[in-house]
């Protein structure tokens, strides 16, 4: 496991690919708190050594000769090349291989969830594997997963725009109105955690909870298999509101 | 330059003169009537003192709903002082979750385009760019009254809304359908909010035709661009962007508006229509094309000014002054082609977010060239560190940090953590709000004289700056740390989350930091109106410098200028070592005897 600074601040990482977000913060910070401390030594130095004194006067340039458009672009330059450059280097690397790298082994689990103002529906395809039927299992702001298998979620938001927000895997995504967003993670140790809403949506904004239970293999698939059970029980072919689902989106 | 000999024939200076120039600048007589004197001028000075109180009202509106914004944050289920007391009786004084929605929505909405906006572009925007330019007016008079009571009309409608049933809007400040629409705000809160973006959109579209036009047509003989105070050159692109993007901003919000009361479907999709519907995110793109070169709107006057302050009061040139220029134009340029990366977690197109990520990165390069143009600035100066010298170097600290928190936030994978979080609120408060407001105020010092003829007060000046950059400092770094620590933003109770309830103690110094922020700006208030009443008499140029302003009576006449200024230098020269017993040069002021031809050479 990765460790980071001022750790004590944030949630527990449990996922494969939180530290990729962490890792890149960091790094951003690193270089953000040279270049800031560059700056405010310059600015306070400065201030020190040119205050304005009887008998010193300032001296004449425009800074327009070539010497200081060669410092200026060249610094402008190294700032670019060292800082800009390497995140994006970064962060196109994290992109390819996690965030639009979409899981396709045959253990992922799919999850369909739609939030509503101000709680988390939340369907899995049930024994028949296809989402939207009769065998679904449905929960209300509960999501399981096992642990060390890919879990990947498509979205959409039943009123308003909600954000799933899941602060131990460093994961966001907007669920929207009107079509299917998609996000995945892994966990990689068991435990429950909470699942926010983290875009505004309505006066109840900050009540929107979730659970999210990351369980043993094992215990997922005892749960799965009675919930399947109770969703064939519950099912009632006359309530056109319980198929709120849709096709798989991959 | 230095060693211009008499022995030497000087070359004749020809000066750009446009043909029109003379015939527009009539001098008009000043009006009489109380009226068309105080209330409805044309006069851009009176405009721009109108702006001036217009925007500091909506400041201390704005700013009192954040210091109630942040009580609710740090001292859940007690009551805001006095304050509580009359705006919520039935509750004891405790603010409602409903209440507190309204207010962080307004506190932006009121900040940005009701403070912000009408302080740096209205009031300074209309006072230098004729005064620096060496006009008589703007191009457009009756065009900048219609703007200035078009904006009134608007924060009328922003006002009224905080009385109509349900309140005002309540969904955050860019009102992001669905929950905008009748889906998640009924009542005509969200209307009236619509009704007045939409007017002070307008109201900024005839400021910036008249401010472009004004700065291309109505410089005075041989005021080149490039000799222009940087001043001038924030607030034009200022008027640029605003001319381009605002209607974006008015054409999505009269789509809304086209959504709530007539019954279409542009941005409604999901369970509230059964068949077709819009898209809510067309919106996002919609609101975010503008909202992105909005940021610059807002910063661009306040670099520009802060670029000539450092100049000003380090008696040096402005250091690589066309870089700092150009830069400034290549970055109103950038600021249009970015703005995607606010819609990282929409669930756009992976190809648009890295595209947008690479176009975002690439703004580090004219930022960079422009703060090392600052710095080189101060480089052996002979620094005054007067009121608004102080304000302007609290622009470039807290610029600094708001810009480097921008990179965790421009890059795809650590914004998905980051984003809608509190390090987003720490990041553009910083750069929009604190060093927008540093720089108002950095304005204010130093053009009060002009404006009204007398001084500030120094010494409060300088309390008033020390007990401003410490609080403010404090406040939005701490909103950083408590962001990468996963506070969302917009949260009534955090305290609902588990993960969050050891940010306690962070949560209630930021606030304490933000309520000793508002008491200081009594400091403000109280220096602002003593002087106003009683401050000491202001010389012509009591600040030594040679624009074009500081070269007639403070506060100038009707007309500005008797005499349409003949400018002959740029506007930092400062130690020119062919000027002798002062250390300054006045942009229209020869040196010695050099011959100067006007003529109808164009440009």
């Amino acid at each position: 496991m990765h460790q980071w600074p001022f750790s004590w601040l944030t949630t527990v990482d449990v996922s494969r690919d939180g530290w990729r977000a962490e890792a890149l913060f960091w790094y951003t910070t690193l270089l953000c708190v040279i270049a800031f401390a560059l700056v405010t030594f310059a600015l306070v130095y400065s201030s020190w050594k040119y205050r304005a004194r009887p008998g010193v006067k300032a001296l004449y340039t425009h800074g327009t000769d070539r010497k200081s458009f060669a410092v200026t672009g060249i610094l402008a330059a190294l700032v670019f090349v060292t800082i800009d450059m390497n995140l994006v280097r970064v962060s196109q690397a994290d992109v390819k291989e996690y965030t639009y790298n979409w899981p396709v082994s045959p253990d992922t689990v799919r999850i369909e969830v739609m939030p509503q103002q101000w709680a988390w529906n939340i369907r899995y395809a049930g024994p028949d594997g296809v989402f939207n039927t009769a065998d679904d299992v449905v929960t209300l702001n509960e999501m399981r997963v096992p642990v060390g298998r890919p879990v990947m979620l498509n979205l959409k938001a039943k009123d308003v725009i909600h954000s799933f927000y899941i602060p131990n895997f460093r994961l966001k995504q907007d669920a929207n109105p009107g079509y299917v967003t998609r996000t995945w993670f892994q966990a990689l140790q068991p435990g429950n955690f909470e699942i926010a809403c983290s875009q505004m949506c309505g006066w109840a904004h900050y009540k929107m909870k979730g659970d999210l239970i990351v369980e043993p293999e094992a215990d997922f698939e005892r749960w799965m298999k009675e919930a399947e059970g109770d969703a064939k029980r519950r099912f009632d072919p006359a309530d056109r509101e319980q198929l709120w689902g849709w096709e798989w989106v991959q | 330059m230095g060693d211009a000999t008499m022995s030497k024939p000087v070359p004749v200076r020809h000066l750009h003169v446009g043909p029109e120039f003379h015939a527009e600048q009539h001098i008009h007589p000043e009006p009489t009537s109380f009226l068309s004197r105080y209330v409805f001028s044309k006069d851009h000075k009176v405009i721009a003192k109108q702006f001036l109180w217009y925007g500091l009202f909506f400041l201390v509106m704005g700013g009192v709903m954040a210091m109630m914004i942040r009580w609710q944050i740090a001292f859940p289920g007690t009551a805001f002082p006095v304050l509580g007391q009359l705006l919520w009786p039935q509750s004891g004084g405790v603010m409602p979750p409903q209440s507190y929605a309204a207010f962080f929505t307004m506190h932006g909405t009121l900040m940005i385009f009701f403070a912000i906006t009408p302080i740096l572009i209205g009031a300074f925007g209309n006072l230098l760019i004729p005064l620096m330019i060496g006009a008589r007016d703007m191009a457009f008079p009756t065009l900048n009254l219609m703007s200035f009571w078009t904006n009134v009309l608007a924060g009328l409608c922003m006002i009224v809304s905080f009385f109509v049933p349900m309140g005002p809007a309540a969904g955050g400040w860019q009102s992001y359908p669905t929950l905008s629409t009748l889906v998640g705000s009924p009542g005509h809160g969200q209307t009236l909010w619509i009704l007045g973006i939409f007017l002070t959109g307008s109201a900024s579209i005839m400021g910036a035709v008249n401010y472009i036009t004004t700065v291309v047509r109505l410089r005075a003989p041989g005021m080149g661009y490039f000799q222009m105070p940087l001043s001038v050159w924030g607030i034009w692109l200022t008027a640029i962007l605003n001319a381009l993007f605002v209607p974006v901003l008015a054409a999505g919000v009269l789509l809304l508006f086209l959504d709530r009361v007539f019954g279409s479907h542009f941005f409604l999709a999901g369970a509230s229509i059964t068949k077709g519907g819009g898209d809510p995110v067309l919106y996002q793109h919609l609101f975010w094309i503008f909202g992105h070169p909005e940021v610059y709107i807002l910063i661009l006057p306040a670099w520009g000014i802060v670029s000539d302050l450092l100049s000003f009061f380090s008696r040096k040139p402005a250091f690589g002054y066309k870089a700092t220029a150009l830069s400034m134009s290549v970055i109103t340029l950038l600021s249009m082609v970015v703005y995607g990366h606010h819609m990282f977690v929409v669930g756009m197109s992976p190809l648009l977010s890295q595209g947008f990520m690479t176009l975002t990165m690439l703004i580090s390069i004219p930022s960079a060239v422009f703060f090392l143009n600052w710095l080189g600035t101060m480089w052996r100066g002979s620094i005054r560190f007067a009121t608004p010298m102080l304000f302007s170097l609290g622009v470039v600290f807290v610029f600094g940090l708001g810009g480097l928190t921008g990179l965790h936030l421009g890059a795809i994978s650590s914004d998905i953590y980051l984003h809608d979080s509190y390090f987003v609120i720490g990041h553009f408060h910083l750069t929009m709000a604190a060093s927008v407001l540093l720089g108002a105020f950095a304005a204010i010092y130093f053009w009060f004289p002009k404006m009204f003829g007398k001084m500030m007060n120094e010494t409060l000046g300088k309390w008033h700056f020390w007990l401003t950059i410490i609080p403010i400092t404090i406040v939005f770094c701490g909103m950083l740390v408590v962001g990468y620590a996963g506070m969302q933003r917009r949260l009534y109770n955090y305290e609902a989350y588990e993960f969050l309830k050891h940010l306690h103690p962070i949560n209630v110094w930021i606030t304490r930091a933000a309520l000793l922020l508002g008491a200081s700006q009594f400091l403000f208030v109280g220096n602002f109106l003593s002087s106003l009443i009683s401050g000491k008499k202001a010389a012509e140029n009591p600040w030594e410098v040679g624009t074009l302003e500081w070269t007639i009576p403070s506060p100038p006449p009707h007309h500005n200028y008797d005499e349409i200024p003949v400018v002959l230098h740029g506007p930092h020269e400062f130690n020119n070592p062919a000027v002798t017993g002062k250390d300054w040069l006045a942009q229209d002021e020869p040196i010695g005897d050099e011959p100067v031809a006007l003529g109808a050479v164009g440009n």
